[in-house]
């Protein structure tokens, strides 16, 4: 009776096997770089409250970053902190610039309505609406992130999975492009080597037609944390617990 | 007919003869510039033009298209060199990274023993002669950026916020080195808390280097933009 010979192809097999398994779980450790803990504005071992959560909530308002945003008709990417929208008459920007989108949504409802920056993740520009007799508009995809309210956050305490994948929602809403003084919406900002003053980054109609504008979260100083932490207002502890929470202490590069 | 009638006859007939001659001959051009008309001049005033006007038209067009092409090829060997300059930044970036990985290891609790110290500090000499090089190189091409002084003063604060930071991942070193080898002869009042606290500050100088770093990283991207869209314009 013949025997056939496994042994040689089996050990190759398991070898294989055994090096596919050992990178893939090496790949799903850290990056390296840094301790890798979690970001949080909170303070370590202390209750969040409701006013600790409207308090960075509103700082993240205006605190937001934008990376990479991609303008047409140039290969100039803009990068800048506390991202807001102005109108502005010419090029000069003067004045506050305001962070909410403010606007109608796509299916029609008349009422105005305001989607404030904490709680937008991304947008993308779908469509310019050039009008003759009408001020042009833009119709703008807004990703929102997390669509909770403070309350719920710090009664439910969801992690972050569960936010991901329940408190996101993807809204459309026209944005008039014109002010009322003849004025054009401008993205404006602060760039991160000339931070004292705002400047235009894009008009909000050159920016390229579907690509995905990321807000970052910018820093702010919290009493009994040493160093700026970012304004993740929704980062409590049930959050950053989670293994997929993705903002963690790793050097840049 | 007769001789008187056919005489008449001839004298009208050589009359309007003359007429016509007459009137052909002030129809004709003058005689002054009769001569353009002859092959050989029209063969001499073709020369001229294609002698004279053609290779001042090639010259100049040569001129320009010489000129369009050094230009572009000067744009075009700056852009490379930003673009290297970026490279080679964040090659530096990695540094700062494995100087934290060096480190990392000696973040818990087991004591330090003399041996890993001088393979550390051994290690850091190595670290720190590869960061220094590859600051040479970014700061030797930080010069092709359009806006070269404000690129290099961003590359400064970066390099001196990463040797702040290395100061710190040493300090911690030596620090916990003084606190597990007592018998070294070396006083130390130092202890755990310390080391916390110097963890901390470590950790927490990350958000001022990963700033320092952005704003290098958004300046550089910026003026490579910019000399993109100069270069498209060579194009025809």
């Amino acid at each position: 009776m013949k025997v056939k010979n496994f042994g040689f192809r089996s050990t190759v097999l398991v070898l294989v096997l055994v090096i596919v398994l050992s990178t893939m779980l090496a790949a799903r450790g850290d990056i390296g770089g840094g301790p890798g803990d979690a970001i949080t504005p909170y303070v370590p071992d202390k209750k969040i409250t409701w006013d600790d959560i409207k308090s960075i909530k509103e700082e993240s308002s205006k605190a937001r970053t934008v990376a990479d945003l991609k303008v047409k008709d140039t290969h100039v990417t803009q990068y800048g902190e506390q991202v807001g929208l102005m109108y502005v008459v010419g090029e000069s920007v003067s004045g506050e610039p305001f962070f909410k989108f403010s606007g109608v949504s796509e299916s029609g409802d008349k009422d105005a309505t305001d989607i404030d920056f904490s709680v937008v993740r991304s947008f993308s520009l779908l469509r310019v609406d050039e009008r003759l007799f009408r001020k042009d508009r833009a119709l703008l995809e807004i990703v929102k992130f997390p669509n909770i309210l403070p309350e719920d956050l710090l009664s439910r305490r969801p992690s972050y999975s569960e936010l991901e994948e329940h408190y996101t929602q993807r809204v459309r809403l026209w944005v008039a492009l014109e002010g009322e003084k003849n004025g054009e919406l401008y993205l404006v900002g602060k760039k991160l080597y000339e931070r004292h003053i705002y400047q235009v980054l894009a008009r909000l109609r050159d920016i390229e037609l579907n690509s995905e504008v990321i807000l970052g979260y910018g820093d702010t100083r919290v009493e009994g944390i040493a160093n700026p932490v970012p304004t993740i207002w929704w980062a409590i502890d049930s959050v950053i617990e989670d293994e997929s929470y993705p903002y963690r202490r790793y050097l840049a590069r | 007919m007769s001789s008187e009638e056919e005489k008449g006859h001839i004298k009208k007939n050589v009359r309007r003869e003359n007429e016509v001659r007459r009137g052909t001959s002030i129809r004709a051009s003058p005689k002054k510039l009769s001569w353009l008309n002859s092959r050989i001049s029209l063969l001499l005033i073709g020369s001229l033009l294609t002698g004279i006007l053609v290779p001042w038209f090639q010259i100049s067009y040569r001129a320009i298209e010489w000129r369009r092409q050094n230009q572009f090829e000067n744009v075009s060997f700056r852009l490379e060199m930003m673009r290297n300059c970026l490279t080679q930044f964040v090659y530096l970036s990695a540094c700062t990274a494995e100087g934290y990985e060096l480190v990392e290891r000696f973040m818990d609790t087991a004591p330090l023993t003399h041996k890993d110290y001088e393979e550390f500090e051994q290690q850091c000499i190595n670290l720190q002669s590869r960061r220094f090089t590859q600051n040479a190189k970014v700061r030797s091409l930080t010069i092709y950026f359009r806006d070269a002084g404000r690129v290099k003063d961003l590359v400064l604060t970066y390099v001196h916020n990463c040797n702040r930071y290395f100061d710190m991942l040493r300090t911690f070193v030596r620090t916990k080195y003084a606190i597990s080898n007592p018998t070294n002869g070396e006083q130390t009042d130092l202890d755990e808390e310390d080391l916390d606290e110097l963890r901390d500050k470590i950790d927490g100088y990350m958000t001022t280097l990963n700033n320092s770093y952005k704003a290098v990283i958004a300046k550089m991207r910026e003026d490579i933009g910019e000399v993109e869209d100069e270069s498209e314009e060579f194009r025809f």
